[in-house]
C-alpha cells in the first residue's frame, strides 16, 4: 500500500472505531428501544396468530358450519372464511348493504346494520347462491342475537328490543322497552340480557312473556357487550375498563373486575371468558372462577369484534385494516 | 486508496446501515405499515375524520356533516339544529355507516356531540389548528363526506373553498346566536354541509360551518375552533348519562324547537328531550325481583 509522504495512519484507527461504534449503535438501538417499549407480555410460543385479508371492512364475526362469517360494512357481501388448518376466504354471498353485526344459530346467518330499518336472514346452505330475506323491524337494527325459538334485535334510539320469528321471518309483538339506547344482547339459559349503553344498565327479558323482569342492573360506564356463561352474565364496560359479573339466576351484580384498556367485546369458551380490549388490541383470557387473567395475546391493529371458533380458536375482525385474525393453540 | 475515499466509503456504510435500520424498523411492524397505508396521507386521515349525518326528524330526513373529535370514544361534533328531535341517527364514516346517539347539545352555540354505535376503533380525530381564530381573508376549505357507504380505499370527500367575511353573524335563526360566529362567503355550500369542518392552510381544524335554511333564505356562518374548544372543555363525563356541562344552554332550546317545527311539520317536542328516562316494559309483579 503506497503512502503519501508525511501521511500517517494514526488518525484512521479512531475513525474506524468511530464508524464501527456508530454502526453498532444504529443497529442495536432500535432493537433495544422496541424491547424497552414493549409493555405486553410476548404471546406464548404455542399460540398461533393467523390473518386473513378480507379487504371489505369486516365489522363482526359469527361461527357456523365450520366457517367464520364476516359481514362487510363497505359492500353487500357476506364473506365465509374456512375455519380449517389454514384459514382462507372461502366464498362471498350477496347479503345486505352496510351490515355491522352478525349472529347465527348454526344454520341461518342474521345481519343487522344502520342502513334500512330491517334485519336480513341469509341461508347459505345450498349451492352458491344464498337465500335472503329482508325483515322490516320498523326501527334501527343495532345488534342481533339468536335464541332457541326467536331472533332478537336491539333498536338503539327507540330504546326497545324486537322479537323476530325465525320461521315466518316476521317481527312478533310490540317492541319491548328496555332502557336508553340498547345495543348488545345475549341469550342466556332462560332469559335474554340486554345492555342499555345510553344509561349504563342491563335489562333482563323473559322470552315467554316478552317483558322485562325486575329492575335494571347498573353496570359500569359505556357498556358495549354482554355474554352469558358459567352461571353469570358478563358485561364489558368500555368507558371505565371494567367487567361486571351478574348472577344469572338472581340478576344481582356480584363483582366488578378491573381490566384496564377498553373492553369492548366478550366471548365464552368451555373453560374461559374471553375479553377483547380494543384500545390495547389485546385478547384477554380470564378464569371465570378466580377472575384472574390467565393469558394475553396481542392481535394488533384495530380489532372490534370477537368470536369463538372450532377447538376454542378465537377470531377478531379489524374493519380499518380489512383483516380477520384467528388465534389458536 | 486515499483517506478521502476511505472516509467516503465509511460514510456510505453508515448511510447504508441507517437506511437498512430505517427500513427494518418500518417493516418490522405490519400494523404500522397497514396503518400508514390507511391513514398515512392527509386525505386518508381526513377520510377517517369527516362524517355525514342523516337524522330522522318528524318522519323526514335531515342531512348534515360532522367531524370526529375523539376517535377512541367515537365522538362526532356537528350542528345541533341538524339533529334536533332526531328519532334515528345514521353516521356515515370512512369505515362504515354507523348508528348515532346524541350525548351533548348546546342550543345557543348550535353544537351537538354524537356518539357512534357500534364503536369501531380506527376513526381519526381531525387535529385542531394552532391558530383557533378565523380571521377574514385566511384561506379556508370546507370538507364534507358524500352520504352512503364508504367505497373503501378511496376518500369520499367533497372540498369547497370558502371565504371568511369580517362581519359577525347576529343570529343563525331567531334565538340562536353562536358566540364568535362570523359570516361565511360560500354560496355553493349547501345546507347539507352544515357541521362541515373548516380547515386552514395547514390542513387542521380551524372551525365549523353552520348553515341554516329557512324558506328561501340561507344563512352561512363559521364558528371558530376557539369557541368550540371552550365548549368541549366544559363537557365532562357524567354518571350514566355520558356527558354533562351544557345545561345552561337549554335556555335556547325553545328556539331550536321552533326551528325544527317549522322545517318538519311532524316534529314532536318530546322527541327532542335528551336523556329522557325510558321506563322498561316490565312484567307486572316483578318489580322487587332483583332487590
Amino acid at each position: 500500500m503506497a503512502t503519501a509522504p508525511g501521511q500517517t495512519f494514526t488518525s484512521r484507527v479512531p475513525r474506524r472505531a468511530l464508524l464501527g461504534g456508530l454502526l453498532a449503535v444504529l443497529l442495536v438501538a432500535p432493537a433495544v428501544a422496541v424491547l424497552m417499549l414493549q409493555d405486553d407480555p410476548a404471546p406464548t410460543p404455542s399460540v398461533r396468530v393467523e390473518q386473513v385479508r378480507v379487504g371489505a371492512l369486516p365489522t363482526d364475526i359469527a361461527i357456523a358450519q365450520g366457517r367464520a362469517w364476516v359481514p362487510s360494512a363497505g359492500s353487500d357481501e357476506l364473506i365465509a372464511i374456512d375455519d380449517r388448518a389454514r384459514p382462507k376466504r372461502d366464498a362471498a354471498y350477496r347479503a345486505r348493504s352496510g351490515a355491522l353485526r352478525v349472529a347465527s344459530d348454526g344454520l341461518t346467518i342474521w345481519l343487522a346494520g344502520a342502513l334500512g330499518n330491517s334485519l336480513t336472514s341469509v341461508d347459505p346452505l345450498f349451492g352458491g347462491e344464498a337465500t335472503r330475506h329482508q325483515i322490516p323491524i320498523g326501527h334501527d337494527a343495532v345488534d342481533v342475537a339468536v335464541g332457541r325459538d326467536a331472533t332478537w334485535v336491539t333498536n338503539g334510539a327507540a330504546g326497545t328490543v324486537t322479537r323476530v320469528d325465525p320461521v315466518s321471518d316476521r317481527a312478533l309483538g310490540p317492541p319491548i322497552r328496555t332502557g336508553r339506547f340498547p345495543t348488545a344482547l345475549a341469550v342466556g339459559t332462560r332469559d335474554l340480557w340486554v345492555v342499555n349503553s345510553g344509561d349504563g344498565t342491563v335489562a333482563r327479558i323473559d322470552p315467554r312473556e316478552n317483558l322485562v323482569v325486575g329492575r335494571r342492573v347498573n353496570v359500569g360506564r359505556d357498556p358495549q357487550d354482554v355474554a352469558v356463561g358459567f352461571g353469570a352474565v358478563w358485561v364489558a364496560n368500555r368507558g371505565d375498563g371494567t367487567l361486571t359479573r351478574i348472577d344469572e339466576r338472581t340478576g344481582r351484580p356480584q363483582a366488578t373486575i378491573e381490566l384496564g384498556g377498553a373492553p369492548s367485546a366478550l366471548a365464552v369458551t368451555t373453560e374461559a371468558l374471553i375479553v377483547l380490549d380494543s384500545k390495547g388490541a389485546r385478547v384477554i383470557r380470564l378464569d371465570p372462577k378466580s377472575l384472574r387473567v390467565t393469558d394475553i395475546v396481542r392481535v394488533g391493529g384495530f380489532p372490534s369484534a370477537l368470536a369463538v371458533g372450532e377447538e376454542s380458536s378465537l377470531w377478531t375482525a379489524d374493519a380499518r385494516r380489512g383483516l380477520v385474525t384467528r388465534v389458536s393453540r | 486508496m486515499d483517506g478521502q475515499t476511505r472516509m467516503m466509503r465509511g460514510c456510505r456504510w453508515i448511510a447504508g446501515a441507517a437506511a437498512l435500520v430505517a427500513i427494518a424498523a418500518c417493516g418490522s411492524d405490519g400494523d404500522t405499515t397497514a396503518r400508514n397505508a390507511a391513514a398515512g396521507t392527509p386525505a386518508g386521515r381526513l377520510d377517517l375524520g369527516v362524517v355525514s349525518v342523516t337524522a330522522r326528524i318528524g318522519g323526514d330526513n335531515e342531512y348534515s356533516a360532522g367531524v370526529v373529535v375523539d376517535g377512541e370514544r367515537g365522538l362526532i361534533l356537528t350542528t345541533a339544529h341538524g339533529v334536533w328531535g332526531a328519532t334515528s341517527l345514521k353516521v356515515a364514516t370512512g369505515m362504515a355507516v354507523l348508528h348515532g346517539r346524541i350525548v351533548a347539545r348546546d342550543a345557543c352555540d348550535d353544537l351537538a356531540v354524537l356518539e357512534t354505535q357500534p364503536r369501531l376503533p380506527g376513526l381519526v380525530a381531525v387535529r385542531p389548528s394552532a391558530d383557533a381564530s378565523l380571521p377574514a381573508g385566511r384561506p379556508i376549505v370546507a370538507v364534507r363526506r358524500m352520504t352512503g357507504l364508504p367505497r373503501g380505499g378511496q376518500p369520499d370527500l367533497i372540498t369547497t373553498r370558502v371565504a371568511i367575511l369580517t362581519s359577525a353573524v347576529r343570529k343563525l335563526a331567531p334565538g340562536i346566536a353562536p358566540k364568535g360566529a362570523v359570516q361565511l362567503d360560500a354560496p355553493e355550500l349547501p345546507a347539507e354541509a352544515s357541521g362541515a369542518p373548516l380547515l386552514g392552510a395547514d390542513g387542521r381544524l380551524a372551525g365549523m360551518a353552520q348553515i341554516v335554511q329557512r324558506g328561501a333564505t340561507t344563512t352561512r356562518a363559521a364558528l371558530p375552533w376557539e369557541t368550540i374548544m371552550a365548549r368541549l372543555g366544559e363537557l365532562e363525563p357524567g354518571g350514566r348519562a355520558q356527558y354533562v356541562g351544557w345545561r345552561r344552554h337549554y335556555r335556547c332550546a325553545g328556539a331550536l324547537h321552533d326551528y325544527a317545527a317549522e322545517r318538519h311539520p311532524r316534529f314532536r317536542r318530546t322527541d327532542a328531550v335528551l336523556n329522557a328516562p325510558v321506563p322498561a316494559t316490565r312484567l307486572p309483579g316483578t318489580e322487587g325481583v332483583d332487590r
